[in-house]
């Protein structure tokens, strides 16, 4: 509102100085908006998000607003948690994006920057101190130190070209904070994107932080001034509205989806071809995900005759949130190699495609959780191919998928329901005709993301016009 | 010619991961890739460079009973790989000429992190590494 109403911003951008009213009026309603976006992780960063952030900063440029991101640098990405430079194709050319300085000493991956303490102290030791000295400035592991040059990014922005809209999407949640430091600071209104919960832990649905906390207070603050809020599934949103009945009606679900760039023109898979079945797994390797579960599953139903024996299972993706992949993940895999499991690390954007179209059937690992829907399920069901679920049937993906006609999940995540699940999977791979793989194709179809975000834009442009 | 050194703290296990960062060393421009490992590693193919093993006796070592006690006790005092493999490190002239010889070190696991931050307090013109992805963007862009 700010842009326009009180200050009357966007009059004065356009260059109004018309002496005719019915000119200047016209002029106000053809006049771009301009979006401020906070995104911690944007391209190229390679972290999961990253994928909904461009999407959104690309749809709002398309739909003809002017767009700032304010990001970290590029620099920080390469150093502490990787990058995918292919990513940086995907960012539309009209979106400025501007970084912000960031430094994390504890996923600093030059060993010559390494304090004597961090050297001496171990890793674990030194990052348990220094973490306790990043949440003063805000509550949060890690980013809390990025607040400061955050809200000066925020508010230099806004001083050079006046913002009518602001989107922080979290987490990092201190993007939260850059957002209601402008709100207060001049009125502007912000929509908050939680591609997760904060106080929510989505694993198993209990508190991250109780009532009564610093996070709390904040989150509570920050829904009380927010214009929006979206979420990523009904779940997690329904959780938010039972904790801030305030705000219950600014709560919205804005699903994620897949990119059709990242696909380009779709077609239908075919059944497999005579040779060994081929299975892919792609994505971030957390903790999370029941890896030593599905090794073991998938040892188990090579061994009991489930999956023939020349059949390979491809594990696409990073070991870790971090640019320093885990030792214990890699072990895990390594252990299966005799099994015909392949490790082929990192896959770029533009190389996403290609993997897909290598593999015969998809194995989508999660963890448990019904408030977790990642964001790869919306990509398996772009590639239209048989997708077997090694998660707990709570999992919200299993209600994205749950119409899709070439899927077989897991009753439990235990290696021998696993290595059942796999023979399933076989024959359907064996059974399924042309039509079940064009069913697959079109069902995805309703799956891309510009479908779940052109209704929040339309919605937010009348309501930041009026 | 561009060389990396792997420096790693892995021990007695296959080499699998190891491999995947020495084909992708290679694919990214690097001219030779040599490595130095804590202990002994399995499963190295044809084509890989023969590791340096710095503790090569740990295998015949770790025959005997170890309760877990033990190796915790280890891992907590000087005795622990991190402490183990900076010693080793100091007293072992060709690993520190491999490392002489490099242009990027990467270091894979925590625990050579010590061993090498001691070492690239003395030569601060190499980039000593814990990423993969930084090391490759490092050559992409060499």
């Amino acid at each position: 509102m700010a842009g326009i109403i009180t200050d009357q911003g966007p009059l004065h951008r356009a260059g109004a100085q018309s002496p005719s009213c019915s000119l200047r009026v016209q002029e106000w309603f053809t006049v771009t908006k301009h979006l401020l976006y906070i995104a911690w992780g944007f391209a190229p960063a390679r972290t999961g998000g990253v994928y909904r952030a461009v999407a959104t900063a690309n749809a709002f440029v398309e739909a003809g607003w002017k767009v700032t991101v304010l990001a970290a640098p590029e620099d920080s990405y390469e150093r502490y948690i990787g990058v995918d430079m292919s990513m940086n194709d995907a960012v539309d050319p009209r979106v400025n994006v501007v970084r912000v300085p960031f430094t994390w000493a504890t996923q600093e991956t030059d060993v010559r920057e390494f304090s004597r303490a961090r050297a001496y102290l171990g890793s674990r030791s030194y990052n348990r101190i220094r973490s306790r000295l990043d949440r003063i400035p805000f509550p949060e592991h890690n980013y809390g130190q990025w607040r400061g040059a955050l809200e000066d990014a925020v508010e230099k922005v806004h001083a050079e070209d006046p913002v009518d809209l602001t989107i922080a999407t979290a987490n990092p949640n201190v993007d939260f904070q850059g957002a209601y430091h402008l709100n207060r600071k001049a009125g502007v209104p912000f929509v908050m994107d939680y591609r997760d919960g904060w106080r929510l832990d989505v694993f198993d649905g209990g508190y991250l932080f109780p009532e009564k906390s610093r996070v709390a207070r904040l989150e509570k603050r920050y829904l009380e001034a927010a214009q929006e809020a979206w979420f990523v599934n009904d779940a997690i949103r329904v959780w938010h509205q039972k904790e801030y009945p305030f705000a219950a009606d600014k709560m919205q679900v804005v699903m994620n989806g897949w990119d059709p760039a990242l696909f380009g023109e779709r077609e239908a898979a075919t059944p497999p071809a005579d040779g060994p079945m081929r299975f892919g797994y792609l994505g971030t390797i957390t903790p999370k995900v029941p890896l030593e579960s599905l090794m073991k599953g998938w040892t188990l139903a090579k061994e009991q005759g489930h999956l023939p024996a020349d059949a390979t299972l491809e594990v696409g993706g990073y070991l870790g949130y971090f640019a320093t992949p885990r030792g214990d993940l890699a072990a895990v895999l390594d252990a299966a190699r005799d099994a015909g499991v392949t490790f082929v690390g990192q896959v770029h954007k533009g190389q996403v495609r290609d993997f897909y179209a290598r593999q015969d059937a998809l194995v989508l690992a999660l963890g448990e959780g019904r408030y977790v829907t990642s964001g790869k399920v919306f990509e398996y069901a772009a590639t239209g191919k048989p997708i077997i679920s090694v998660h707990a049937p709570t999992n919200d993906s299993s209600n994205v998928l749950r119409e899709y006609p070439l899927w077989t999940a897991v009753p439990e995540v235990t290696p021998e329901a696993i290595a059942t699940t796999l023979g399933e999977t076989v024959t359907q791979l064996k059974q399924a005709s042309a039509e079940d793989y064009a069913a697959a194709l079109t069902f995805g179809e309703a799956l891309r993301r510009d479908a779940q975000l052109a209704p929040r834009i339309d919605a937010l442009a009348t309501e930041v016009s009026a | 010619m561009t060389t990396v050194a792997i420096l790693s703290a892995m021990e007695l296990r296959r080499s699998s991961a190891l491999q995947t960062y020495v084909d992708q060393f290679r694919e990214a421009g690097a001219d030779e890739v040599t490595i130095i490992t804590l202990g002994p590693l399995t499963h190295w193919r044809e084509d890989d460079p023969k590791p340096l093993v710095l503790d090569a006796g740990v295998a015949a070592r770790r025959r005997s009973r170890r309760p877990w006690n033990k190796a915790k006790a280890e891992r907590l005092t000087l005795r622990g790989p991190r402490w183990r493999m900076a010693r080793l490190l100091k007293s072992n002239a060709a690993a520190r000429r491999i490392i002489d010889d490099a242009d990027y070190v990467y270091v894979d696991q925590p625990a050579a992190v010590l061993g090498a931050w001691k070492l690239a307090q003395k030569r601060k013109s190499t980039p000593f590494v814990t990423s993969p992805t930084r090391v490759i963007r490092l050559l992409e862009n060499q």
